[in-house]
């Protein structure tokens, strides 16, 4: 078969789209969207490099620190959460058994978050907004630097992001609880209790448990999904302050910026965004490297209870981490600052390593396993979050945290290692394990491109987050351009590790794309021919 | 829709509280546990619903 052919038709018929159900369609529009705002993250993310290496006139510092403002947020709402929910609005009905609550809901939500994130990336491309590159009060409502138009496009991406995120989490939900036509009548309340852990508290106090009726993969998720919800409210909420204050500058109302305390603000908005990094990150990371566990080794989870508990315990551990955010605020309460920056944020360490140890040990028992490409994204990525967790406790140490606050050690060896190889890996094995149940079995083009695609993102997300670290335990500060070649050395092999990483990309999308065939791709997005609620097709009879 | 209307209450409140908390510990501390067991609330009226 041609090149040519293959890329238009797929490899081996690619991928029939028009045979596909409702509910795989919705899951790959997701996970597509999901992957293409990945490659412009990792395009934003190289442009940074080269500056951190050398200054180059086509990005100005204007530019640069606009790249900055949308980079985490294209790669964490764009990306993660695409990928993220996409996987996830088909796994509830998937392991339920019963068909999602709203299709229409579950496709306006992949709109929503889709076009969000475009008009939000369009405030830092045509205004160059960029006062969120730090997040503090008043940085963000400060309209002498920036432009209110620019904030203005901003804050509607974010709200429509919020939106369809509240969606997703109604989705969840509703398909937990809710009776489909024709059904027995479902135990609603029980449900609920039973998916967000209250079943389990009550359990641990009783002598006689109450049996679980929800599974431990949608238990994972109810978890992050409350997460994902109460970080939405406060993300509304920032969104909702910034809007205030554009249009009293837009109205000439003179706002004083001292009517908001700066450290309350400081502490809510970390509140909030801990939830993402600390809470559903990591829970959702413990549930999905379960879900995988179990769908490669067709095996029960090793001590299931332990880890459902522990799923609940992250979850609480998240809604009290945040203070280690501000170790470095003179004004933040020293009593914040060692029981929630140092005490629960070291808690993580123990729930995290359960989840690793719980995966490892269910893969184990399962031996001989083939190394499947999910097999092996699985490992790197929980090698990813064995670097990037005990990273991050080092630096919630109130001593430690003078060396290391705000420099590149944080955004280098924490949270890239913690993203791009614990996070990102695991969503690959993800991705490359529904592959055959979301296609009705389209056949991956290469495998030779998917071993490759492994190792240059192993090796250059590691690599990469390793040189930035160095650079931050040698004095390099985050959100700075170094203009006269301080630390050269490390941000040029970061620079190298950070090309490694895009060819990656390069040989994932391309793989993709081969395997689909642009006409598979392309009809992902045209309307379902078949009108079943069930997530895959009946099997033919013979 | 109860769900939704929790939540704009949520953020209203949440918007509000910026201005008057000040530097009160145990106010803020009373603000996070309104925001989560009002959320899970919210959540747990999804199950009322028709």
């Amino acid at each position: 078969m041609s090149f040519v052919n293959t890329l238009v038709n797929g490899h081996e018929g690619g991928l029939k789209h028009s045979e596909m159900t409702p509910m795989q369609k919705i899951a790959l529009r997701f996970v597509v969207l999901g992957v293409l705002y990945y490659g412009l993250a990792a395009i934003e993310g190289m442009m940074m490099r080269v500056v951190e290496i050398t200054p180059v006139p086509a990005i100005d510092e204007t530019h640069f620190f606009s790249i900055m403002t949308v980079h985490p947020m294209v790669g964490v709402f764009g990306s993660t959460y695409m990928i993220v929910f996409g996987a996830f609005l088909f796994l509830v009905p998937y392991f339920m058994k019963k068909p999602i609550f709203s299709l229409k809901l579950a496709n306006a939500s992949w709109m929503l978050i889709g076009g969000g994130t475009f008009i939000m990336w369009l405030a830092g491309f045509l205004f160059s907004y960029a006062p969120l590159y730090t997040l503090y009060w008043p940085l963000p409502a400060d309209f002498a630097q920036f432009k209110v138009i620019g904030g203005l496009f901003y804050v509607v991406g974010v709200a429509l992001i919020m939106v369809g995120t509240f969606l997703y989490s109604y989705n969840v939900f509703k398909t937990i609880m809710y009776t489909p036509e024709g059904w027995e009548k479902q135990p609603s309340m029980e449900l609920f209790k039973d998916a967000i852990g209250f079943t389990g508290l009550i359990n641990f106090f009783k002598r006689k448990k109450t049996e679980h009726i929800v599974d431990l993969p949608v238990a994972a998720i109810s978890r992050g999904t409350i997460d994902v919800g109460l970080n939405a409210v406060v993300i509304t909420a920032a969104g909702v302050l910034l809007l205030i204050y554009m249009f009293g500058t837009l109205f000439g109302v003179s706002m004083d910026k001292t009517w908001v305390d700066a450290l309350l603000y400081k502490n809510i908005f970390w509140w909030g965004l801990d939830l993402i990094a600390d809470g559903l990150v990591l829970i959702f990371v413990a549930g999905t490297w379960y879900i995988l566990a179990m769908m490669i080794t067709g095996k029960d989870l090793f001590m299931k209870h332990i880890a459902r508990a522990a799923l609940f315990v992250e979850m609480v551990v998240s809604w009290t981490v945040w203070s280690h955010h501000l170790m470095s605020d003179q004004g933040q309460s020293n009593f914040l600052k060692v029981l929630s920056g140092e005490m629960v944020t070291a808690l993580e360490l123990v729930t995290q390593g359960l989840a690793v140890y719980i995966t490892l040990v269910t893969l184990f028992k399962a031996r001989p396993l083939k190394m499947t490409n999910e097999l092996k994204f699985l490992l790197g990525g929980l090698l990813g979050f064995m670097l990037a967790v005990p990273a991050g406790i080092i630096q919630a140490d109130l001593g430690m945290n003078r060396i290391l606050h705000n420099t590149q050690w944080i955004i280098g060896s924490h949270v890239h290692v913690a993203i791009l190889v614990g996070l990102t890996m695991t969503l690959y094995a993800a991705i490359y394990l529904l592959l055959p149940i979301l296609t009705n079995g389209a056949k991956l083009y290469s495998q030779k491109l998917a071993t490759a695609h492994f190792w240059l993102h192993l090796v250059g997300g590691i690599g990469m987050g390793s040189f930035m670290g160095m650079a931050g335990i040698d004095g390099m500060l985050r959100r700075s351009i170094y203009v006269d070649g301080e630390y050269n050395t490390y941000m040029i092999l970061a620079g190298i590790c950070g090309c490694l990483l895009l060819l990656a990309f390069a040989a994932f999308l391309f793989n993709v794309v081969m395997t689909f065939g642009v006409k598979g791709l392309i009809g992902i997005y045209s309307p379902a021919k078949s009108d079943t609620s069930d997530c895959v097709p009946a099997p033919q009879e013979a | 829709m109860q769900y939704f209307l929790i939540i704009f209450v949520l953020v209203l409140a949440g918007v509000g509280a910026l201005f008057v908390l000040g530097q009160s510990d145990l106010l803020l501390g009373l603000t996070f546990a309104i925001v989560i067991v009002g959320f899970i609330f919210g959540v747990s009226r999804i199950a009322k619903e028709k």
